[in-house]
């Protein structure tokens, strides 16, 4: 079929109507010589021009207009109260947040032991002390079996006296 | 665009205020329309359109100098808020039909200038599954169309106001169209003389 006796598609009519095939589209020579697709297109345009005339009015109602402009304008006007409300929620999780580590960790509890002060801290014990600590841990009276290892105990203890001494 | 323009130009808060306001009546309608059509929903087009000038009033207020075309910048921001809403997985959680009031302006919309009965009906038809076709768009081919078919602006001013290249709009209109090929057809009474 030659170029000038085939008759535009309803697909090509639409690209053409909505800029799609290129800038000659609105006075192709087709449309003088094809009085079919000429009365096609102008029908087309007809239609798209009310369309676009009836879109551009669209039926809006003021009172829905008045209502938008009412909420924009508080907006505008107390941006800082809004900008205060749109972190609510993650305020609100920090809070919740933070009562939570409260509950699990009451302020007198802490998981890891306190050290002792120094000054409860013996710099160094001798041998006879820690013995006769645990002896006194042990009971007042030390056993039997012990009295053989207490005496050696006592001996040293002496002679680290008359070393000092 | 006049008074867009000496809404841009004034400083000072006061000066500013009063100018935004005279500004906001003569645009709110146009960008509430924009809205509705890309969000389908008038409820959230009411929330979009608060958005809209609120930024653009920030924005505003921290400018200096002029803005060119500012119908253009307020459409670009309009389309922006447009499509954040329509990218939150929320809101689309949440998304609802739209009301009867919603519904009658789509149809109105769609309405042909025919006085027979039969055509308006036929016509709110159309209206009402090209409504329902556009959800089926992205977000990006939903700005295109909508800026295209009912604003009626420029493939060049689309470009513009979305920050594409020409190429890219073509691309996304053409995919629309494709999509939508069957409501234009009876929107534009083709069907009656397929070839």
């Amino acid at each position: 079929m030659r170029e000038e006796t085939r008759h535009w598609s309803d697909d090509e009519l639409l690209r053409r109507v909505y800029g799609l095939a290129g800038e000659g589209a609105v006075s192709d020579p087709h449309l003088d010589h094809c009085p079919e697709c000429g009365a096609r297109w102008r029908q087309l345009l007809s239609r798209r021009a009310d369309a676009v005339s009836l879109a551009k009015a669209g039926s809006v109602s003021e009172e829905r207009l008045q209502r938008q402009r009412a909420a924009a304008w508080e907006r505008i006007e107390r941006p800082h109260a809004f900008w205060l409300w749109k972190w609510a929620p993650a305020a609100a999780a920090a809070c919740m947040l933070a009562a939570g580590l409260f509950l699990l960790h009451p302020p007198g509890f802490s998981p890891v032991p306190r050290p002792l002060p120094a000054s409860s801290v013996p710099a160094q014990l001798s041998d006879s002390q820690l013995f006769n600590d645990v002896a006194a841990l042990s009971g007042p009276e030390a056993p039997r079996g012990a009295a053989p290892i207490r005496g050696l105990f006592e001996e040293r203890r002496e002679t680290e006296e008359e070393v000092v001494f | 665009m006049m008074m867009a323009q000496q809404a841009i130009a004034v400083s000072g808060a006061p000066a500013l205020l009063a100018r935004f306001a005279s500004w906001m009546a003569a645009e709110q309608r146009r960008i509430f329309l924009i809205c509705q059509r890309m969000l389908n929903d008038a409820d959230e087009a009411d929330s979009a359109v608060q958005d809209t000038f609120f930024k653009a009033y920030q924005a505003l207020e921290r400018h200096t100098g002029e803005i060119d075309e500012p119908d253009r910048w307020l459409t670009r921001i309009a389309v922006n808020t447009c499509l954040d809403r329509l990218r939150s997985k929320r809101w689309q959680f949440w998304r609802k039909r739209p009301s009867s009031e919603d519904e009658e302006t789509i149809l109105a919309m769609a309405a042909s200038a025919c006085p027979d009965a039969e055509d308006q009906a036929f016509a709110r038809q159309v209206g009402q599954r090209l409504a329902r076709g556009l959800e089926t768009l992205s977000g990006r081919q939903r700005a295109v169309f909508t800026l295209r078919h009912y604003e009626d602006r420029s493939l060049a001013e689309i470009a513009q106001i979305l920050e594409l290249d020409v190429g890219t709009v073509k691309a996304h209109l053409s995919r629309a169209l494709a999509k939508l090929r069957e409501e234009l057809k009876d929107l534009y009474g083709l069907r009656a003389h397929t070839l």
